[in-house]
This record gives structure tokens, C-alpha cells and sequence, in this order.
């Protein structure tokens, strides 16, 4: 048997895989021929070396995380909706409902603008005054929420803005949970803004959190990257609390979204998501720095 | 021979086909349960290619990020497990270029002063003497180390057979190589990994 023939058969031979007569002709080979001899004896090294490294598994803390991040990330997000949501029919409904949002938040400034002024707003005015009160982080009604409103239409106190700071606390997984349970400003979102105020207020108050971190000596593009990726497809989620902080020890942003509840037929903003990310892994790969994902309905 | 994970048996694969078409009608529970049955051996699979439980954990939440995204083009005509394993050897190798291009990043493990560098992660069975636990650890980290240097296109199908137990034939379907393509690289893996581990081969005779 030549050299090249052996050469194939070795790792079967090492590993024992061959049949009786090709055994015999290999080892009969390798005792004349000291070249595939060593061959045979590196293979033979690499495959016990191999065979002594231990099967590794995943720990259940990593488990549970990793699950909850790939579910909360990016297109995934879809999966977390209810199949009746993600037909390509609802899926054009709901543009459709956005739209209408949109158009009623549009036709309510202007109807506002022309009670003001009977001489009524020219398009210029319009676009200005909505650009104003977004900036103000007005209160836009829909249906449902006259409730908050008096008589008169005005609002029951000021309008909640997100909450930004900077801390060395160090959260654990429950201790992140008690804190948003316990989160004043998640509360008056809640009571105060719904799916459609997301959709006119998300853009000033991302602006408005990235400024204020800026302030706290931290990266504001980052965090804009970072809100810009969780809610790419998701104009309805509010951004409502924004901590640097540490995470098992690790410097994280922690990221606090006010959201319409996944199921019933409330507008107002009831769930809140919780993103937990890593702005050093995030900047090289984004689904990489979402370190926790916690989510309250 | 492998020493592990046999072929994923027929029942098996038409469960995995059963759950995706429910994953692809929108079950959440579904994808979970798919998750339950390759969270390790894809973790593992993490672990040989990156050599840290870090860079491993990230690598796998990628993966699996990945295979949500893409798990409708999944069309049936491979098992659901090769289809994965093409999914995560994709990954891997993207992660470990981008590895390359930022080696600074310093990874959790680095930072754990506390932790066992030599142990694996998860690992439940290394509970022997003191000392031979220690031996054996080394020995271990040192075989870790020495797949680290195979270059990534050798240590693939080297991962693949030997400690995932994938067949040649299903490690030619993931990587889209000829049968002898896959024999010829995992012969030249072995070869390498043996000269590497040269000067310590007194531990594993």
C-alpha cells in the first residue's frame, strides 16, 4: 500500500473505524515506514487531547439572559407579537392606524391654532407651532384620555418628561426589576401619554435625553444609536428613563421605554421595557451589547 | 470515532420542523423550545471557537439573534440542525474577523479576577481531586489554547466532528465543501494541533 493510500486511512485507522483487512494493510504499512508512522502518532495525540476536554454547557443565568435578549432585539421583536398582529394585512393596518394618529395630532393643532386666531394659521405657522409644542412636550389628546383633561381641555398638571442620570449603582437582574417597579416616572407616562403622543413626542424626547446625557459628561451619539436600534420599527415606544449605571459590574445604560400593552384596547402608554446595554460591545456589534432585557406589563 | 452528540435522529429532526412552522406561524413558546434544544451545543460550539465564556455567550446571542431573523427562509431541505450550524459557523467566522479588527476589547473574563481561567464554563463534571482537577484543567486550557491557533477554515470542521460529532457528510452540507474537502482539513487540523501540543504531549498518554 502506498504512502498516499495510507494517508487517507489513517484517521479511520486511529480512530478505529476500519474494517479488519484495511487495518492489517495500514499497520503492516506503518511498520516499514517511519514518515506515516509519525503521522499516525500525531493523530493519535490530537485525538486524545481532544477527548479529554469536557463538555461545556450554558449557565442558566446566560440562558435565561441571552433568550430574553434575542426575543427583544431588532426584527425578532416581531415574535413577541401575537400572530394575529403579524400578518402582512395587520401589519398594513397598523400603518394605517399610525397615519390616522398622526393626522389626528395635525388636525387638532390646527384646529387649536384656529380657535386662537380667526384669521386662521398659514402653513408655515402650522409646521412652527407643531415643531413648539413638541419641543414643549405638549399633551396631545385622543380618544379616551378626556379623562385627564378638564372642562376646558387643559392638562391636570405638567407634561412627565424622561427621567436621565448618571449612578454607580450596581444592578443585579432583581434589583433592576424593584427599581422599575418602583419608578415614579414610569407611573405618570403611563397615566399620561399614549400610542399616539409616542409617535409625536419620541423624536424630541430622544433629543431631550441624549442632551441631558451629554450634560452628564457621558456619549450622547451612542445612546442615540442605541434608542435608534431598539425602536427602528417601533415609533410607539416613549422613551422615558435613561441611567448610566453598572450591571453585574459591567457599565451599562440602562434605557426605559413607556409602551401601548401588547394585548386590550388601552392606547396608554401601560408597558414599560426595560434594555440593559453595554456601549462598548454595542458599538462593534449591537445585538452583542444588549446584556438584559426586562420587560413589565 | 466522536465522542458525542450522535446525528440528530429522524424523530428529532421532524420535531425541529414541527417547531419551526410554529416559530415561523408567530408561537413565541415555539422558538423557545428550539432555543431549550441547541442552547448548549451552539454555546459549545461558541466556546471552541472563541476560547472565553464571554466572548462565547455574545457569540451565541448573535447566533440566535440570526436564526430568529432567519429562520423563515428555512425551507426544509436540510435538516433543521445543519441549517443552524450553517447559521452559527456564519457567525462565528464574522465574529472572529471582527475580533480581530478591535483586540482590544477586553472581555469579561479578563476583568473577573476572581474566576478559574482554565475552568470551562458549566462545566459540572469537573469534580475531582484537587490536584488531578488542577492537571486537568491545565491540560485542558492548553488543548482550548491550541485550537485558538488553528486558523478558522481547520478548526471549523475540527470543532464540528470532533467535539460536536457531526459526520463528514453533514459538515460538507454546513460549510458547502466537498466530502473530501472536509476529510483533508480535519486531517491537516489534527496534524497541526498535535505540533502545537508537541512540547506538552506528555500530558495525554
Amino acid at each position: 500500500m502506498s504512502c498516499g493510500k495510507v494517508k487517507k486511512l489513517l484517521v479511520g485507522y486511529v480512530d478505529g473505524d476500519l474494517d479488519q483487512k484495511r487495518e492489517d494493510e495500514v499497520r503492516e504499512h506503518l511498520g516499514g515506514c517511519a514518515r506515516c508512522r509519525v503521522l499516525a502518532e500525531k493523530l493519535e495525540t490530537s485525538s486524545a487531547a481532544l477527548s479529554s476536554l469536557r463538555p461545556v454547557e450554558l449557565s442558566d443565568a446566560a440562558s435565561v439572559r441571552i433568550l430574553g435578549a434575542v426575543e427583544a432585539s431588532g426584527a425578532p421583536r416581531k415574535a413577541l407579537l401575537p400572530g394575529w398582529l403579524r400578518s402582512p394585512a395587520a401589519l398594513a393596518a397598523g400603518a394605517c392606524v399610525a397615519l390616522i394618529l398622526l393626522s389626528v395630532v395635525v388636525v387638532g393643532v390646527l384646529v387649536v391654532d384656529f380657535g386662537k386666531d380667526a384669521e386662521g394659521p398659514t402653513p408655515a405657522v402650522t409646521e412652527e407651532k407643531v415643531a413648539t409644542e413638541e419641543s414643549d412636550l405638549a399633551y396631545m389628546p385622543t380618544e379616551g384620555e378626556q379623562s385627564l383633561r378638564d372642562d376646558t381641555g387643559n392638562l391636570h398638571g405638567p407634561a412627565p418628561t424622561p427621567v436621565v442620570k448618571a449612578t454607580s449603582t450596581d444592578y443585579t437582574e432583581e434589583s433592576l426589576r424593584e427599581m422599575f417597579e418602583n419608578l415614579e416616572v414610569k407611573e405618570t407616562f403611563g397615566q399620561r401619554y399614549t400610542m399616539g403622543n409616542a409617535i409625536g413626542l419620541g423624536p424630541s424626547f430622544v433629543d431631550k435625553v441624549t442632551s441631558e446625557f451629554e450634560g452628564l459628561g457621558q456619549d450622547p451619539a451612542v445612546l442615540e444609536s442605541m434608542i435608534s436600534y431598539v425602536t427602528v420599527g417601533e415609533p410607539t415606544l416613549l422613551t422615558c428613563y435613561v441611567e448610566k449605571a453598572l450591571f453585574h459590574g459591567i457599565d451599562v445604560t440602562i434605557i426605559g421605554f413607556c409602551a401601548p400593552p401588547r394585548s386590550g384596547t388601552t392606547t396608554l402608554l401601560t408597558r414599560t421595557e426595560a434594555w440593559v446595554m453595554d456601549p462598548v460591545k454595542f458599538v462593534t456589534s449591537p445585538s452583542a451589547g444588549i446584556v438584559h432585557f426586562l420587560e413589565m406589563k | 470515532m466522536p465522542p458525542m452528540n450522535e446525528a440528530i435522529e429522524v424523530s428529532s429532526q421532524e420535531e425541529d420542523g414541527l417547531l419551526v412552522k410554529r416559530v415561523t406561524a408567530g408561537d413565541q413558546g415555539a422558538f423557545e423550545e428550539l432555543y431549550s434544544r441547541y442552547r448548549h451545543k451552539v454555546f459549545s460550539l461558541s466556546y471552541r471557537m472563541t476560547g472565553n465564556t464571554s466572548d462565547a455567550e455574545d457569540l451565541c446571542q448573535e447566533i440566535f439573534v440570526q436564526v430568529l431573523r432567519k429562520i423563515g427562509s428555512f425551507e426544509g431541505r436540510s435538516s433543521f440542525s445543519t441549517w443552524l450550524y450553517r447559521v452559527a459557523t456564519n457567525r462565528s467566522r464574522d465574529f472572529l474577523r471582527k475580533k480581530k479588527r478591535t483586540p482590544n476589547l477586553v472581555s469579561h473574563d479578563d476583568q473577573m479576577v476572581d474566576s478559574d481561567p482554565v475552568d470551562p464554563p458549566g462545566d459540572r463534571e469537573n469534580t475531582g481531586e484537587p490536584e488531578t482537577r488542577a492537571l486537568s484543567s491545565e491540560a485542558q486550557a492548553m488543548v482550548q489554547d491550541a485550537l485558538l491557533e488553528l486558523p478558522v477554515n481547520l478548526r471549523t470542521p475540527l470543532v464540528l466532528h470532533e467535539l460536536e460529532g457531526f459526520q463528514y457528510q453533514e459538515i460538507a452540507r454546513m460549510l458547502h465543501l466537498p466530502v473530501g474537502t472536509v476529510k483533508s482539513r480535519i486531517f491537516r487540523a489534527r496534524i497541526k494541533l498535535a505540533e502545537i501540543l508537541e512540547p506538552h504531549k506528555e500530558h495525554w498518554r
